[in-house]
């Protein structure tokens, strides 16, 4: 049986990859991607704690964040789509008229 | 005759209020004569209301009351050790003396209502100029009525807003916004030392209601025994003082020495203003205010004899810058100045009646010789300078004819109104038990010699005006019926005001108003005994004055020619001219020093504050620029602030589970 | 050990793809196999209902979702010059700082239990065992998400909806409904008139 350490190890790196992932790409739909991604790694983070305290709290819990993420993609998709129609880029970087 | 028995009076100032707020609000819309009507019906409706109060309260001993239940000033007292709350109620009060000074008050001004809309006609202003009358009546009204110094001050700060907005009602032009600012500071000045006084009579009497405080002294005074009701001494301290002040904020209201400047540049006003306010009414306040404050006087010797040395020295003054002063109004001015004198000497010397009585006989003559004076000016399109006068008494009949009765009345020729009350003044003045008998003395040859004086420049003014050959350029008319029936009733009254006070040695019982007062406003205590013929001798001597100063002046005028330019070029004829510099005085003595502390004050402002506030908005809005570069619009700039600064945390937790 | 190491090179691979191709088809798919990774992942952790649910709403419904509006767009790769040229190599800096920070934090973990006990205690994560959590202790969390889906659905619409054109459209139809012989003449090519 594998320790909980390696899949918080392999949690962190995956958050850390999506991390990167959504400040390094420059259009909104590969940011929303590395988005999931980020909340993936948290959930099998919650998967592993869930296994080594023996408790179905935390799957419970990774459930409801399922669902979240599902309502966030139709939402956030709605928003890119909206924009798009407005300007047709899915640029992020286009998008900077709320500057100081 | 039921409605004697209801208290209207209280209505009296809320008819010119009412009228004042209908023609504020809806007076634009009007067409000419309406507001000027709408205005004089109103204030015609308060003299009825006058004449009710004063049938009504002639035969009372008390005052009748109007309160409202309305604690419109809270106040706490000590009551052995503990404060209670004790508040002041909003109430008018009808006397003897207030009655009396709403007659003047509505009876004048109803007069010269209906003399302004012939005045006024043709005016931009027509409607303002009635709403701002009819404002100063209800006022006025509001200060004689009221039952406490706070509900008078109320009365008293309201003419005094509408003796500003008045004098400068042709605002357009700077000299007359001067003129108004200038009453208007220096009766602030005024007013700060009657708040003062009724804050220490607050402090000593514990009340701010007027017939409690003269009631407190019981009806009989006994000099140098401690009155009853109170423990207030005779001439005690905190009463002089507080009488002090009052004759303070008296003297900025009635323009005496030393607050008198602002009374001759108020001229600036339209002539019915300078009848009604600047004349009649307003200026009399401050007799008005020691004349009810009669208990705090009559046991304040000290602060006595100031009022009557300041009367007289006023009266010196007035009389002595009126004689050489070329403007029709201006030399009216100075006279009302002078007259004001007179009063403050008579409600100085204890003899209270005796400056009411000036007063109303003053009211009388100097409206009529001020509405005669408007009349001139409205006969010749606005010229005010009497040396382009003259002549006018076959062009404009009867305002010569009311004119000569003003003329004679205000210098004091028997049996016109004026000869009595100066009388009255005079002999009051002789026998006053306030300041001793060789200062009662003084201020009655003071007053003979301003008697003299007052003759002699009147008849000036008479003779530059009416008399000789017209000098000027336009081409005069006579008013309209509308402007001389105000005129005659004037006359009228200047011709037999005199005879409600007539002198004793007529009779024990002949001086009606005297009697009339003697509950209201008793006469102090003390009075010097002289004989029947002695105050006959007293009379003779000021009818001798009276007639004395006009042939002096008709001798100066035969001898000088009409413009007078010989006499006015003398060092003497210029300080009379130049108001005996008092003016200037001010601005050496204030102004120049004031203005010097405000120019430093300015570069402070401008090169100290203003450069250390401007230099902390600057450097906020520079350190805001600065920090708005992060503010790039940049959802990834900003995302990576964010990964930055977890990625700093999560590294300082490990770190620190490595220690 | 070794499953988890097959896995946890996938998944990382999966990762990268994700975020180093520069087509968003290929992002995406990458993404669906690191997603299929940590189902398989989920499964060895005994969360059995929780890997079927992975497959079928990640990688099923939103991947597709995602791929739906990619295809949408059709938009071509990005072009112009990098406004922000400096926060690759700031990210990246970042991202290995956070992920080697956080990787150690995860070696400081002490299991507080037996680690065989508390997976049995586990039951294998079957639907059975997570419905009875979910409608006992996560009941008001589970109502609340089922609003929220809803609202989700209602805002996802309202977002994407052409509102004024369609108004526009009715209004004209109704407008013209008492002429008979001009409705008849624009019914065929208005289908909204049919309607009204």
């Amino acid at each position: 049986m594998v320790e909980t350490q390696y899949y918080i190890a392999l949690a962190a790196i995956l958050f850390s990859i999506g991390a990167v992932g959504f400040l390094t790409r420059r259009s909104a739909i590969q940011m929303f991607l590395c988005v999931e991604l980020m909340l993936n790694a948290a959930n099998l983070a919650l998967v592993a704690f869930s296994r080594a305290w023996g408790d179905l709290i935390a799957q419970s819990a990774v459930f409801i964040i399922l669902t979240l993420a599902a309502a966030e993609v139709a939402i956030g998709l709605g928003i890119i789509v909206a924009i798009f129609k407005k300007r047709p880029t899915t640029n992020v970087d286009v998008l900077s008229s709320l500057k100081g | 005759m039921d409605f004697l028995n209801h208290n209207l009076f209280a209505l009296m100032p809320v008819l010119p209020l009412l009228g004042w707020l209908v023609l504020i609000v809806w007076g634009k819309n009007m067409k000419e004569p309406t507001p000027g009507i709408i205005a004089s019906s109103l204030v015609f409706l308060s003299f009825v209301l006058a004449i009710v109060g004063f049938v009504q309260v002639s035969p009372m001993k008390e005052p009748l009351l109007n309160t409202l239940r309305w604690d419109f000033l809270p106040m706490w007292v000590l009551e052995k050790g503990q404060l209670v709350s004790k508040p002041l109620q909003f109430g008018f009060a009808l006397d003897h003396l207030s009655s009396i000074m709403t007659l003047i008050i509505t009876g004048i001004g109803f007069l010269i209502h209906v003399f302004a809309i012939g005045y006024m006609q043709h005016d931009k202003g027509f409607s303002r100029f009635f709403a701002y009358l009819n404002f100063f009546i209800g006022m006025m009204l509001i200060l004689v009525l009221a039952d406490s110094y706070p509900v008078l001050f109320i009365g008293w700060e309201g003419v005094g807003v509408a003796s500003y907005l008045l004098i400068g009602f042709w605002y357009t032009d700077r000299k007359n916004s001067d003129a108004a600012r200038k009453a208007f500071i220096v009766n602030r000045i005024g007013d700060a030392f009657l708040m003062l006084g009724m804050f220490l009579l607050f402090m000593t009497f514990q009340t701010l209601n007027i017939h409690e405080i003269n009631s407190s002294f019981g009806s009989v005074v006994i000099p140098n025994v401690t009155t009853i009701s109170t423990g207030i001494a005779y001439g005690s301290p905190p009463l002089e003082l507080a009488a002090l002040f009052l004759l303070l904020g008296a003297a900025g209201k009635s323009a005496q020495l030393p607050l008198s400047t602002w009374l001759p540049d108020a001229m600036a006003g339209p002539t019915p203003v300078s009848a009604l306010i600047h004349a009649a009414t307003m200026v009399t306040a401050g007799v008005y205010l020691v004349a009810r404050s009669h208990g705090i006087f009559a046991n304040a010797p000290g602060a006595s004899s100031w009022v009557m040395w300041i009367g007289a020295l006023t009266a010196v003054y007035g009389a002595l810058s009126a004689i050489a002063q070329t403007d029709i109004k201006k030399i009216l001015a100075y006279s009302t100045v002078s007259q004001l004198g007179y009063m403050f000497i008579a409600v100085g010397s204890g003899a209270y009646w005796v400056g009411i009585f000036h007063v109303a006989t003053h009211a009388f003559f100097k409206a009529l010789l001020f509405l005669s004076s408007g009349s001139v000016i409205h006969a010749l399109d606005g010229e005010q300078d009497v040396r382009q006068m003259g002549g006018l008494r076959e062009k404009l009949p009867t305002t010569h004819i009311v004119s000569l009765i003003g003329t004679l009345a205000i210098a004091g020729i028997i049996p016109l109104a004026g000869f009595f009350s100066k009388d009255a003044i005079l002999s009051s003045a002789f026998t006053s038990p306030f300041g001793g008998e060789f200062s009662g003395y003084l201020i009655w040859a003071i007053g003979l010699i301003v008697a003299f004086l007052t003759a002699g420049y009147m008849w000036r003014w008479y003779t530059l005006v009416f008399l000789g050959t017209y000098r000027g350029h336009a081409h005069p008319h006579e008013s309209s019926s509308v402007m001389t029936i105000p005129l005659w009733i004037l006359a009228g009254l200047s011709v037999v005001g005199g005879f409600i006070g007539l002198p004793h040695f007529l009779g024990k019982n002949v001086n009606w108003l005297e009697h009339f007062l003697e509950e209201a406003a008793p006469n102090a205590i003390g009075f010097r005994e002289i004989p029947i013929w002695g105050e006959a001798i007293l009379i003779a001597l000021a009818l001798a004055a009276a007639i004395g100063g006009i042939l002096f002046s008709r001798w100066i005028i035969a001898r000088d020619g009409a413009k007078s330019a010989g006499w006015i070029a003398t060092p003497f004829g210029n300080a009379s001219r130049k108001a005996l510099f008092l003016d200037q005085t001010y601005d050496v003595a204030v102004s120049a020093p004031a203005k010097f502390v405000s120019e430093q004050l300015e570069l402070a402002d401008t090169h100290g504050l203003d450069r250390g506030i401007g230099a902390i908005a600057n450097g906020t809005v520079e350190a805001g620029a600065s920090l708005s570069v992060w503010q790039s619009g940049f959802v990834r700039a900003y995302a990576v602030a964010v990964l930055l600064g977890t990625a700093i945390l999560v590294g300082y937790l490990a770190l620190r589970s490595f220690a | 050990m070794v499953v988890f190491v097959i896995l946890a090179v996938l998944a990382i691979a999966g990762a990268l793809g994700t975020i180093t191709f520069k087509s968003g088809i290929y992002s995406a798919l990458s993404l669906v196999g690191t997603l299929l990774t940590l189902a398989m992942m989920y499964v060895t952790l005994h969360a059995q209902f929780l890997a079927s649910v992975q497959v079928m709403v990640y990688a099923g419904a939103i991947m597709v979702l995602f791929l739906f509006v990619i295809m949408l767009l059709n938009e071509s790769q990005m072009s112009g010059a990098d406004p922000l040229p400096w926060v690759q190599p700031v990210a990246i800096a970042g991202g290995i700082v956070m992920a080697a920070a956080l990787a150690f934090t995860a070696f400081q973990f002490k299991a507080p239990k037996n680690l065989e006990t508390a997976t049995a205690a586990l039951q294998g994560g079957t639907p059975g065992v997570i419905g009875e959590t979910l409608f006992t202790k996560f009941l008001l969390p589970f109502e609340a998400v089922s609003i929220l889906l809803l609202i989700a659905v209602v805002g996802a619409v309202s977002l994407v909806h052409r509102q004024p054109a369609h108004n526009e459209a009715l209004e004209t139809t109704s407008e013209h409904a008492t002429d008979d012989a001009y409705a008849d003449e624009v019914s065929s090519s208005n289908p909204a008139k049919v309607v009204a």
